[in-house]
C-alpha cells in the first residue's frame, strides 16, 4: 500500500454514513415522498403548465382506457379443463422494504430460491425484468400444484401483532375496544366470538370482502408512523353483483358465483411510488381473470381505495379442512387499524411440530426485545380485560397473529387470561402457533419465518 | 438513458439506482436538516432535465447535488453574521467541519486543504468513486482532477507524516 493509499484508507475509514448500513422505515418512507414529490411536477420537456392544465383530463382518461381496452386480446376464455403451466410469474410489490432496488431484488430472489429448496420437484427461480421473478419447473404444474408454490413463495412471511380488540372495527368504523363497555352487540361478538366460533374465524363478526374493503376505505388515511405494516394505499377492483365479469371471474377460479355480490376482480395492489395511480390500476389490469378483458372490467368494475394505517386481513383458518382461498366468495374478511404492536423480524428457531393433541403447529422463540415488546403489549391487554369485564363474566381480551403479504391472512387470535397473567406473559420461553393448520401449511410456515421474510411483497400474474 | 418512451418509468429505474448513494453524499456534507430538500431538488431537476443525464447518471446527479449544496452554502452564509463579517477579509467562504469519527490530526490537514483539493479526496474516499467519475461531479477534466487529487493526497500524506505534535488549525475559511 502506498502512502496515497493510506490517505484514502483513512479518510474512507472516518466516512460519517456508512455506505453499508441499510435505510430504516423512516428513511425509505422519506425516499418514497421525495419520489412521488418529484414525479407529480411536470418535465421540462413536456407542454407547458398552461396547455397541459385543460388536456390532463383527457389525458388521464386516454390512458385508464388504453389500459383497459388494449390489453383485451391478450385474455383467453376460460376453459374447463385445468390450465397446466410450467412459468409462474411473480410481480414484487413494495412491501416490509418499501422501495425496490437490484439489491432488495436479489435478495428477494435468494430467499425464493431457498424456499423452492424445501418442495421436492425441480424448480428454478430467476430474474425477470427489474421487478418481476420467473419460477420455471422442470413439468407441467397443476392448478393445484401452482397454487401451493404461490402460496409457499408468495407470502412476505412478515408476521405481525396486534392487539386485537384496540384495532379490529365493526363495520360503523369504529374499534371493538370502544364498544365494549357499551356492551355492543357485534363489537362484543367481535370480541369473543359467538360460541361456536372463535374470535377471529369467520362468522364472528366477519365480513364479505367487499364489506370489508368498504368500510375500510372510509377510514381516514393516517400519517407514517413505525409502526405501519403497510405504507401507501391499497386498491381493489370488483365486479358489480351479478355482472358478466364476475361469472367470468368465479368460472376461472372454480369458485361459486354469487349473484347478488360484488366479486373480487384483481388486486390489492399498491401504490408503487411516482407513478401511483395510474401504476397500480395497470397492476389491477394485469391481474385479471382469464376471460374477463379490460373492457369489461372498465364497464362492469369498481375501484375502492383503503388508505394508509387501515388493513383488510382474511379471517383465520379455523380447521385444516375449512381453508378458503382470498378471493373466494366464501372469504370473510376483517378491517384493522394498521397498528403494529411489535413484528417477526424478533422471531427466531422457527420450527414445525405438533401440539398435545397431535396437531400441527409452529414454534418459535422471541429474542430478548422483542419478548419485552410482547410482554408489554400482553399486560396492556391484560389490564383492559380487567376494566371492561361485567360483574359475572371473564371477557378476557386477545392480540392477533398475522401473516403480511399482498393479501394479509388472520393466522390466530389467542386470548390473555387477565386473572392468570394480570401483569401480561412472559414471552422468553417462546411461542406456538396452533390450530387451522395441515402438516403441510405448518411447515410451510415454519420455511417462510425460518428463511426470513421477503423484503417485498410478490404477487402471482395470471 | 432511453430517450422519453417512458420518461417516468427512466426515472424510476434511475431514482431506485442512485438514491441512497445521492443522499449519502448529502448527507455527508450539510446539516441533516436540509438534507431531504436538497435530495429532493437534486431529483427535481434530474427529472426535468432527464434528456440530458447520460449513460452514467451517477455522476451527473451529483454534480448536481454539489451545485445545490454550493447554493445551500452561499445562503447559509448570507444568514450568518459572523461569515458576513468573514466574507468581508478574505472573500467568499465555505466552513468545511470534520466528522467525529476523523482522527484530529487527519482532521487538521484536511481542513487545511483547499475546498477543491477536499472535495476530490472526499468523492473517491467517501463516494467510492473512479477519478475519471468523479471529474464529472466536479465539474472538471479528467486530468485536471487527476492533478488536484495527487496533489490533496501528497498534502494530507506529507502532514500525516509530520506527526502529531503539531496542535490542529482552527476551522478555516476558503474560497468556495
Amino acid at each position: 500500500m502506498t502512502p496515497h493509499d493510506a490517505v484514502i484508507t483513512a479518510i474512507s475509514e472516518a466516512n460519517p454514513v456508512d455506505p453499508t448500513a441499510q435505510p430504516g422505515p423512516r428513511e425509505r418512507a422519506g425516499a418514497d415522498a421525495i419520489r412521488r414529490r418529484v414525479l407529480s411536477s411536470p418535465a421540462r420537456s413536456r407542454p407547458g403548465a398552461a396547455t397541459l392544465v385543460p388536456l390532463l383530463g383527457t389525458v388521464v382518461v386516454l390512458v385508464i382506457t388504453v389500459v383497459f381496452l388494449g390489453l383485451g386480446t391478450k385474455h383467453r376464455p376460460p376453459s374447463a379443463a385445468p390450465r397446466t403451466t410450467r412459468t409462474l410469474i411473480l410481480q414484487a410489490l413494495p412491501g416490509p422494504t418499501p422501495v425496490i432496488t437490484p439489491a432488495v431484488m436479489a435478495r428477494e430472489l435468494q430467499i425464493v430460491r431457498e424456499r423452492l429448496s424445501t418442495v421436492s420437484g425441480s424448480l428454478y427461480a430467476t430474474l425477470a425484468g427489474r421487478n418481476r421473478i420467473r419460477v420455471v419447473a422442470g413439468r407441467d404444474l397443476l392448478p393445484a400444484e401452482r397454487e401451493r408454490i404461490v402460496a409457499l413463495v408468495a407470502p412476505s412471511a412478515q408476521l405481525y401483532f396486534y392487539d386485537w380488540e384496540a384495532n379490529v372495527l365493526t363495520p360503523n368504523g369504529r374499534t371493538v375496544a370502544s364498544q365494549l363497555l357499551t356492551q355492543n352487540a357485534t363489537a362484543l361478538r367481535i370480541s369473543q366470538g359467538d360460541g361456536y366460533e372463535a374470535p377471529g374465524d369467520p362468522g364472528s363478526g366477519s365480513m364479505p370482502l367487499y364489506q370489508a374493503v368498504k368500510v375500510a376505505s372510509k377510514q381516514p388515511r393516517t400519517p407514517f408512523s413505525p409502526s405501519l405494516s403497510r405504507v401507501g394505499p391499497e386498491y381493489y377492483l370488483f365486479g358489480k353483483p351479478g355482472s358478466a365479469a364476475c361469472a367470468t371471474a368465479a368460472a376461472d377460479g372454480h369458485t361459486p358465483f354469487i349473484r347478488g355480490r360484488y366479486c373480487l376482480l384483481s388486486g390489492p395492489d399498491e401504490e408503487t411510488g411516482g407513478r401511483a395511480r395510474a401504476q397500480a390500476i395497470t397492476d389491477l389490469d394485469a391481474g385479471l381473470p382469464a376471460g374477463v378483458t379490460s373492457a369489461q372490467a372498465a364497464a362492469q368494475g369498481l375501484v375502492l381505495v383503503v388508505p394508509q394505517g387501515t388493513i383488510v386481513i382474511q379471517a383465520a383458518n379455523p380447521s385444516p379442512s375449512q381453508q378458503t382461498t382470498f378471493s373466494s366468495a366464501a372469504a370473510q374478511f376483517y378491517v384493522l387499524k394498521d397498528r403494529v404492536a411489535l413484528t417477526g423480524e424478533g422471531i427466531t428457531h422457527p420450527t414445525q411440530s405438533t401440539d398435545q393433541s397431535g396437531a400441527p403447529d409452529v414454534s418459535f422463540r422471541f429474542t430478548p426485545k422483542s419478548a419485552a415488546q410482547f410482554h408489554e403489549m400482553s399486560a396492556r391487554i391484560a389490564r383492559r380485560g380487567a376494566h371492561v369485564r361485567p360483574s359475572s363474566q371473564t371477557e378476557n381480551q386477545h392480540f392477533a397473529v398475522v401473516l403480511g403479504g399482498v393479501q394479509d391472512h388472520l393466522l390466530t387470535v389467542p386470548s390473555i387470561d387477565f386473572r392468570q397473567y394480570p401483569d401480561g406473559i412472559n414471552a422468553s420461553g417462546g411461542a406456538d402457533i396452533v390450530g387451522g393448520m395441515t402438516a403441510t401449511s405448518a411447515k410451510d410456515l415454519a420455511t417462510q419465518l425460518r428463511y426470513g421474510a421477503l423484503p417485498l411483497n410478490l404477487r402471482a400474474l395470471r | 438513458m432511453a430517450k422519453n418512451v417512458d420518461p417516468a418509468g427512466d426515472f424510476e429505474e434511475l431514482f431506485e439506482a442512485h438514491y441512497w448513494a445521492v443522499r449519502a453524499y448529502v448527507l455527508r456534507r450539510a446539516a441533516s436538516s436540509v438534507v431531504d430538500d436538497v435530495v429532493a431538488e437534486t431529483f427535481l431537476i434530474t427529472w426535468r432535465r432527464l434528456g440530458s443525464v447520460g449513460d452514467d447518471p451517477l455522476p451527473w446527479i451529483l454534480g448536481v447535488a454539489r451545485r445545490l449544496l454550493a447554493n445551500y452554502y452561499r445562503a447559509e452564509r448570507r444568514r450568518s453574521a459572523l461569515l458576513v463579517r468573514l466574507q468581508s477579509l478574505v472573500g467568499p467562504v465555505l466552513v468545511w467541519e470534520a466528522p467525529a469519527s476523523m482522527s484530529v490530526q487527519l482532521a487538521a490537514a484536511m481542513t487545511a486543504l483547499s475546498a477543491t483539493e477536499r472535495e476530490a479526496l472526499l468523492l473517491v474516499a467517501w463516494e467510492g468513486l473512479e477519478p475519471g467519475r468523479a471529474a464529472q461531479v466536479a465539474g472538471c477534466s479528467s486530468g485536471a482532477f487527476r492533478a488536484r487529487l495527487h496533489r490533496a493526497r501528497q498534502r494530507v500524506s506529507n502532514a500525516l507524516e509530520q506527526g502529531s505534535d503539531c496542535p490542529p488549525h482552527p476551522p478555516i475559511a476558503e474560497e468556495a
